[in-house]
Formats: C-alpha cells, sequence, structure tokens
C-alpha cells in the first residue's frame, strides 16, 4: 500500500476521487490493511487528545452542554406555567384593544420558551453535578488515605489531594480552572465548593466570577487568595506564597498582614522572603504579534505563534538557525517601561523543550535615543530542560555581548537607562514559548 | 431522564471510548468532539428508552455511528467515499481496539511519546497542539508524521502486550 496515498487520507480524511477509490480497493481487499488504517485512525485521535489542550478539557464542556440544556428546559417551563398563570389571573378587559399587548408579550415568552427548549445548546453549570471538579490529565489522587492513579478526567471530590508528576488540569463545573504545575501538590477544600490549598509547587488559575454569597478560596501555608473572578497565578516556593494577577483583582491577606487587593498587572508576595517586593509587568505572553521577529539572511527563518502560557497564552517562537546566523525576536516597549533602575532584573517564564541549544537573553540600553549608538547587554541561557521554568536575572549576571553596533559607545556601561528593548537570541534550532516577563525587586 | 449524577459519571467512563470510536469511523479530529458532544446530548434526553440489560458504552456506541453516517452523509451527497470506508473498516477489529479502555491507550501513548527523540516530538507537538489542528502540513510533514504514528503503533502494542 502507498504510504503516501495513507499519510495524504489521514491528514484531513479527504482523497481525490481517484485516490479514494484505490484506497477503498486496498481497504476491501485485505483486512491487513484494513486493520493498519483503522489502528492509525486510533493513534491519530490519541496524539491529538495528548497535545491538544483544548481537546482535554471534553467531559466538563459536554457536562455544560448537558446542564445547558437542563436549565433552559427548567427555565421554558418557568415561562410557560407563568403565562398559563397569567392568563388565569388577568382582570376581564374593558378593552379587546387592551389585551393585545399582555397577548403579545405571552405569546413571545411562549415562543422564547419554545425556541430555548428546541434549539440551545451553549454552555452553563450543570445542577447537582456529584464532584466538584475533574481532572484534566493524569495524577495520583489520594482520597480517604488511598491513594491512586487518576486518569485524564477522573471526578474529584472535597478534600481529594492531588499530586502531579506532570502538569495537570483541574476543571471545576462552574468552569472555572486551576492548571496546576509538575511536582506541585494541591488539596481540594473539604469545605468549600470550589477552592483547594497549594501545599507546594505552583498553579495559574482562571476562575469564573463568583455570584453573592459564593467563594473560591486558594491557601497556602502563607495565605489566603480570595478570589472574585479573575487569572492569576500561584506560587509557594522558598517560604514564600507568589501571586501574579492578569485580569480583574484578588484579595490577599496574611495572618499578621490583614487583606490587601493585587490588581491586575501586579505581582504580589506573602511569607518571609521577597515581602513587600514590587515588580513591573513588561510582556504578559497574550499577543504574539508583539513580538517582533528578525534575521539577517534568508538561511535561517523564524515563525511565531501563540501556545497555553503560564498565565493565559504564551508567546511561541520557533528558530530554524542556519549555522552562521542567529535569529532572534525583540519585544519594543511602551516608553513609560523605560526607566529600569529601581529594579533589581529581569524576571521571565521560558519553555524549552530541552535540545541544549544556547539562548541569550537580551537588555538593549540606548541612553540617546539614537538606535545605531544602542548597547546589548545578554545572559546566556541554555535550553536544557523540558517544560516551564522562571529565570530570575539579576542586572549584575548581564555582560556586554559580543555583538554589538558599528556606532555603539566602547565603554558604556550598563546603567539600565532608556532601556527599551528585551530580545531573544537562538544560537540554534528551537522552540521556545515565552511569558509574563517582568522587572523585579524594586 | 437521568439525574445529573447518573448522566456525570457514565459520561467520564465512557467519553474517551466514544470519542476513539468516532474517530476509528473516519471523522476528522476537528470534529471528533463536535460529534461525540451530540451523542452525549442526545443520550442525556433518551436514556429512559435504553433497555435495563443494555451497557451505555454499547447504547452510545449505536448513537455514536449514527451520528457519524449523518455527518458524512451531510459532508458529501454525490458519492460518500467516507462512507464506504466507515463500511469497510467497520468489518475489522484491530488488537489497540480490544486491548481495553480508552484510558489505558492514552497513557501507553504518552509513555511511548516519550521514548522519541526530542525533534521527533517537537514535531508532533506542532502537527497535532491547538494551533495547528487545521494545518496539515506539506506531504514531507505527513510522511514524517505517518512513520512517527507507525513507531507508535508498534510501541502501544507493545505495552499492552498485544504485538
Amino acid at each position: 500500500m502507498s504510504d503516501t496515498l495513507l499519510a495524504d487520507y489521514l491528514a484531513d480524511r479527504e482523497l481525490e476521487p481517484e485516490d479514494a477509490d484505490r484506497l477503498l480497493a486496498l481497504v476491501r481487499a485485505d483486512p491487513a490493511v484494513a486493520r493498519r488504517v483503522k489502528e492509525l485512525l486510533i493513534i491519530d485521535d490519541l496524539c491529538s487528545r495528548a497535545f491538544a489542550v483544548e481537546r482535554r478539557d471534553f467531559a466538563n464542556r459536554a457536562l455544560k452542554a448537558t446542564g445547558m440544556l437542563h436549565s433552559k428546559r427548567f427555565f421554558a417551563q418557568r415561562v410557560l406555567a407563568a403565562t398559563r398563570r397569567g392568563r388565569a389571573a388577568a382582570p376581564v378587559p374593558r378593552s379587546r384593544w387592551r389585551l393585545l399587548p399582555i397577548a403579545s408579550g405571552l405569546a413571545a415568552a411562549a415562543a422564547l420558551a419554545v425556541i430555548l427548549l428546541l434549539a440551545d445548546r451553549s454552555p452553563r453549570d450543570v445542577a447537582g453535578a456529584p464532584a466538584v471538579a475533574h481532572l484534566v490529565g493524569t495524577a495520583q489522587l489520594t482520597r480517604d488515605g488511598s491513594t491512586t492513579a487518576a486518569a485524564d478526567g477522573a471526578a474529584l471530590r472535597p478534600g481529594d489531594l492531588i499530586e502531579a508528576g506532570s502538569s495537570v488540569g483541574i476543571a471545576f463545573v462552574d468552569g472555572s480552572r486551576l492548571q496546576v504545575e509538575p511536582d506541585a501538590r494541591l488539596r481540594l477544600a473539604a469545605d468549600l465548593t470550589r477552592g483547594a490549598t497549594l501545599e507546594r509547587g505552583g498553579l495559574a488559575a482562571d476562575v469564573k466570577p463568583q455570584q453573592p454569597g459564593e467563594r473560591f478560596e486558594i491557601r497556602t501555608a502563607h495565605a489566603t487568595v480570595r478570589v472574585i473572578g479573575t487569572r492569576f497565578s500561584l506560587s509557594v516556593a522558598d517560604g514564600a506564597t507568589t501571586v501574579a494577577v492578569s485580569e480583574g483583582s484578588i484579595a490577599l491577606s496574611e495572618p499578621d498582614r490583614g487583606e490587601r487587593i493585587v490588581r491586575a498587572s501586579e505581582v504580589a508576595r506573602a511569607g518571609a522572603a521577597r515581602a513587600g517586593e514590587r515588580t513591573l509587568l513588561l510582556d504578559d505572553g497574550e499577543d504574539e504579534g508583539r513580538w517582533t521577529l528578525s534575521t539577517n539572511t534568508p538561511a535561517s527563518t523564524i515563525r511565531r505563534s501563540s501556545a497555553p502560557g503560564r498565565i493565559g497564552r504564551a508567546a511561541r517562537i520557533d528558530f530554524d538557525a542556519d549555522d552562521n546566523e542567529h535569529p532572534w525576536v525583540l519585544r519594543r516597549l511602551d516608553p513609560q517601561q523605560g526607566d529600569w533602575r529601581p529594579y533589581a532584573g529581569l524576571r521571565l517564564w521560558l519553555r524549552g523543550q530541552g535540545t541544549g541549544v544556547r539562548l541569550l537573553v537580551e537588555a538593549v540600553q540606548c541612553r540617546s535615543g539614537e538606535l545605531d549608538q544602542r548597547v546589548h547587554f545578554c545572559v546566556e541561557v541554555v535550553d536544557d530542560r523540558v517544560g516551564w521554568r522562571q529565570l530570575d536575572l539579576p542586572w549584575s549576571a548581564f555582560r556586554r555581548r559580543d555583538y554589538q553596533p558599528a556606532a555603539a559607545p566602547a565603554d558604556e556601561p550598563f546603567h539600565r537607562e532608556g532601556v527599551i528593548v528585551v530580545s531573544l537570541v537562538a544560537q540554534g534550532d528551537a522552540i521556545v514559548e515565552l511569558d509574563q516577563v517582568e522587572l523585579y525587586g524594586r | 431522564m437521568p439525574s445529573a449524577p447518573d448522566f456525570a459519571d457514565i459520561l467520564h467512563q465512557t467519553q474517551g471510548e466514544v470519542r476513539l470510536y468516532i474517530a476509528a469511523c473516519g471523522v476528522p479530529l476537528a470534529d471528533v468532539d463536535d460529534i461525540a458532544q451530540e451523542v452525549y446530548l442526545d443520550f442525556y434526553q433518551a436514556q429512559d428508552k435504553r433497555p435495563a440489560d443494555v451497557e451505555p458504552i454499547r447504547w452510545l456506541k449505536g448513537m455514536a455511528r449514527n451520528h457519524c453516517l449523518r455527518w458524512f452523509a451531510k459532508r458529501s451527497r454525490a458519492r460518500n467515499f467516507m462512507t464506504e470506508l466507515d463500511q469497510a473498516l467497520e468489518s475489522v477489529t484491530t488488537t489497540l481496539e480490544d486491548a481495553g479502555g480508552s484510558d489505558e491507550l492514552l497513557l501507553a501513548l504518552r509513555a511511548c511519546v516519550q521514548k522519541l527523540p526530542a525533534p521527533s516530538r517537537s514535531l508532533l507537538e506542532r502537527y497535532y497542539g491547538d494551533e495547528a489542528i487545521e494545518d496539515r502540513g506539506t506531504s514531507g510533514v505527513r510522511m514524517a508524521v505517518l512513520r512517527l504514528r507507525e513507531a507508535l503503533r508498534t510501541c502501544v502494542r507493545k505495552q499492552l502486550g498485544t504485538a
């Protein structure tokens, strides 16, 4: 059997008529060929479910869709009942014309009820779901003192302890979602319908707006984060809790400091380390188009796309580098982000693939405002592991790069004045993702 | 009408297998989950019609097959290659189908993916990732991905002891 024919069919399940006839004839003539095609279709679907994050939440989406069906049916029944009650209780009209608006309203309500019953299947909550959340991915699950390997889609109940070897999602029935980092340890709240205690590691949260009287809290050893409806990341490390808010706001309370509000683009820390530190978010990864692709020769290519990030999305950069030329991406910053003097360094999240390729994280200083007089400072990082890691790059680690423009001042030190660009240079083929680029340590 | 907890339990127990069944009928990946969702919506509304002695998964697969055939019919009115191929594939059973639940298959596949060299894993990630599901690549990429699928198929069968 022609592998090209099979490869083309598996790509999009369609073929030109002549090729379709050939494939059908082969499959009909030989059961071994049919089995091979069927097994490759199965492998194809498994690969898609393993790599496409959006497919991992299927069970929850289906539950929401049926919940919508349920709640719309209930609403429609109430509208129809109200329609019947309205007819029964209506006073005898003195004029036929006075009845017209009421009749029109009732007819519209009844029509709406029928339409809702028949047509609308968009997502909403499920009433009476048996669990508070479901697992997206696989993890060790401890319940009632017994630990088991929980499969993708496993129902999670209050008090469950989740320990993930790799990143795993917790999808709550209201649509809120926690993405838990590898090696983190999270216990679902025993006394809340939604919420958890992060005992170790980090997570990213996307929490739906809470109704009055409801609460969604995430606790750590150092603080409690009360969520109203927002997106943020949370990590426990080095004796401290760090929360970075990307959208909305949260209330952070510590036993000895009371409660404070942390808003979008702000980072707050609780606990001993980094207490009181302030940061400035330079790039949140949500729009990869803000990263400019650059290469000097056609032999090197570079592409950008969007990928699931630490919080929301991340900018994904695919470097295909020629041996003699290193492509780079750069992020121009707003003028008000140009004064970096009060900060201690640059921090960013980088997701690598363990290629061993050397990457240069650059800060480009341009004190005069003339771009050809810019000076490149950099820190070298090796893509030596698979997955996300946070890089803390203090200014003291930045060195003047070998490459400089011809007009660059020869001995200009790194003052962090007028800095307007952050860039990443790849000295080989690599695919990296960038998220939450920020200044820290003010 | 089933209570929500009953339905949710059935959904979580069967969704992997149902989605795999739909994919094995030849439905494009981008449409598998949409069809599966329609199947569960129908199941939710028609649960009381299921005979007591019929397992939910058998009932669900029957509904899934009907949905697939309707989808194929809508896709091409003139000549339905997809329907004919589905009928040809329906008559054979595979060792992967016999190997057990979808969760075991997915775990085995993930273990096999970890054994691939980094560039191969990277290619699969780009091919199957969220951003690439509509773009099935050039003929070179298609052939490379076919070879990787074959390697994974062999590896999964070994993992499950069916090779």
